[in-house]
């Protein structure tokens, strides 16, 4: 256990010293502003309150921090976090292999496996961090800006549509937090998957995101409505069924289990790749 | 030390590698030559379970690479042409990263290492900062940190200025006198290898083609120059005795003639032998002339 905890700590280290892996909290930060200014305007504000408000509930009461930093997750957290996660998961092992670093660690005695299991715990902590501070981020904000109040939440793609009080709103975003983590984390690990191929990191990175943007895209056309269940996409947004009054555990335990799967196959592919490649200079 | 047995490496079902037998003892510095392509980074990287070997196997203090590559690597340094590290780390830093994979080293020791390639003074700033022969230093201090008893350097001389080279040169003979430390040394710089190593190995186009000391090399392909009055009558002489003309005008002499009786013979010939020199091949000479067969 002790080389992988050595590998998995070096591995945080080299992740968390590098510029670019801040480019992610940076982005979102800076894009978490410019949405909670337009989520200001007049014009914004009568829309939401209008849509609360013909549903029978007070306008006032529910468009607070919380609702706000919820829209935020639902708009951004697919599109911008999977660029941030591919772009880190494709550098972890293409960029190293790439630059001559892999080669000077396959010379120490810790074998494949624990590089690529430590690689891809990285990936994990990497996913959990960023998710928990573009949510806690956009919560913290959204509560500077509009106060503390009720949860409304409208997904019409997921069917979701739910209002909830302060305290119940607060538990369900912060049990959201960790499954938004787990969503996406096949983004991670399919960039890590591909980086691990003999092949450029940005082509990994390029070749990952192009999979799930094009996945996003077709199960979202509505005469593919019947295949939705094979996208794995699909499965990646069941987080937002989190917020329906009665929590529906069975399809989330599937989804997620589902999901597990397809975590637990890429890093086995990887696996496989990175113990049969021949790593030359 | 090392052993290397019957290491065979395809690529792509090319040949890349032939079986190749090769041991190299405690405390010897061994030099792998070889032309671009002849197969020492293949030989290197099969040693240290970068490549996969097709056949065969390798052995480090009687462990196995294949089977059993944590032991067979933890005494294991090794030094790479480009010296490549985290550039956004500190010099420091990577020391550390790296070592901590090979379980650790006590702080003394550490500054110690550190201080005998002169990096003290620029360990905490980024390896980015670093010219090329202050990563070529860093990375000996990198692959003396396991403090091993046997160091791989490929092509460790590239890229450096001349008086760097003359650095490593000193520091590499300083560990294996005063450390013991076995070095396996692949170059294509041949002066570099003829002042560091005891023993060769030549690689061509994958194959084995020579193993062996310096003495042994220069010894298998004897020299001669000769100069005669009337060459065309010391012919059936040179051809009796197998000698053969070479490009360059000098006479190649194989393993069997006595040099004595060969100019006895040409002096007794009427061919008015004028000079009858032994001509000692350069490792220049040897490797080119191998290289071509």
């Amino acid at each position: 256990m002790k080389p992988l905890w050595n590998l998995t700590r070096g591995e945080l280290l080299k992740l968390f010293f590098r510029k670019r892996t801040y480019l992610g909290f940076v982005a979102f930060l800076g894009l978490e502003a410019i949405l909670l200014w337009v989520l200001q305007l007049d014009r914004v504000q009568r829309s939401l309150i209008g849509a609360i408000e013909r549903n029978g509930y007070a306008g006032n009461e529910y468009l607070s921090g919380l609702t706000l930093a919820l829209l935020i997750l639902i708009w951004t957290v697919f599109l911008l976090g999977s660029l941030y996660l591919t772009l880190v998961g494709g550098d972890i092992f293409g960029k190293e292999v790439e630059d001559g670093t892999f080669r000077l660690m396959l010379c120490r005695p810790v074998s494949r496996r624990q590089i690529l299991l430590a690689k891809a715990i990285t990936c994990l902590l990497y996913t959990g961090i960023l998710i928990a501070f573009i949510s806690l981020s956009a919560l913290a904000t959204g509560l500077l800006q509009q106060g503390w109040g009720g949860l409304f939440v409208f997904a019409p793609l997921e069917g979701v549509f739910a209002l909830h009080e302060p305290d119940e709103g607060l538990r369900r975003f912060l049990l959201a937090i960790p499954l938004i983590g787990l969503s996406l984390l096949p983004i991670s690990l399919l960039a890590l998957t591909l980086s691990s191929l003999p092949i450029k990191p940005a082509a990994a990175t390029i070749l990952a995101l192009s999979f799930f943007f094009v996945d996003n895209i077709l199960r979202n056309i509505p005469y593919l409505e019947s295949l939705k269940d094979f996208f794995i996409t699909s499965r990646m947004s069941s987080w937002i069924q989190i917020f329906q009054y009665q929590i529906p555990w069975e399809l989330l335990i599937e989804n997620h289990l589902w999901l597990t799967g397809i975590n637990v196959s890429l890093v086995l592919v990887t696996l496989a790749i990175v113990e049969t490649r021949d790593f030359k200079s | 030390m090392i052993n290397l047995r019957g290491i065979t490496k395809r690529f792509k079902g090319k040949l890349a590698l032939e079986p190749l037998d090769l041991e190299i003892r405690r405390g010897e510095i061994f030099g792998l030559l070889g032309h671009n392509g002849a197969g020492k980074s293949t030989t290197l990287g099969i040693l240290l379970g970068h490549v996969h070997a097709t056949a065969g196997e390798v052995f480090i203090s009687g462990h196995s690479v294949q089977r059993e590559r944590n032991q067979a690597l933890r005494h294991v340094g090794a030094i790479f042409e480009t010296p490549c590290f985290y550039d956004y780390l500190s010099g420091m830093q990577n020391l550390r990263y790296f070592l901590s994979l090979s379980g650790g080293c006590s702080e003394p020791e550490i500054a110690r290492i550190v201080e005998m390639v002169g990096l003290t003074q620029r360990m905490n700033d980024r390896v980015a900062t670093y010219s090329h022969g202050m990563r070529q230093r860093l990375a000996l201090a990198q692959a003396l940190l396991p403090m091993p008893e046997v160091l791989v350097l490929d092509e460790p001389n590239d890229g450096l200025d001349p008086e760097g080279i003359q650095e490593m040169r000193h520091w590499l003979l300083k560990l294996n006198q005063e450390h013991g430390l076995t070095l396996l040394f692949s170059s294509h710089i041949l002066a570099e290898v003829e002042q560091l190593c005891g023993r060769i190995a030549l690689l061509n186009q994958g194959r084995l083609a020579f193993c062996g000391s310096w003495q042994e090399a220069a010894g298998s392909q004897r020299r001669v120059r000769l100069r005669f009055q009337f060459p065309e009558k010391a012919e059936p002489t040179l051809a009796r005795m197998q000698v053969r003309k070479s490009e360059d005008a000098t006479y190649l002499l194989s393993a069997e003639v006595n040099l004595a009786e060969l100019i006895t013979a040409l002096a007794n010939c009427g061919a008015g032998l004028e000079e009858a020199a032994e001509v000692r091949p350069s490792l220049e000479d040897f490797y080119l002339g191998r290289s071509k067969t």
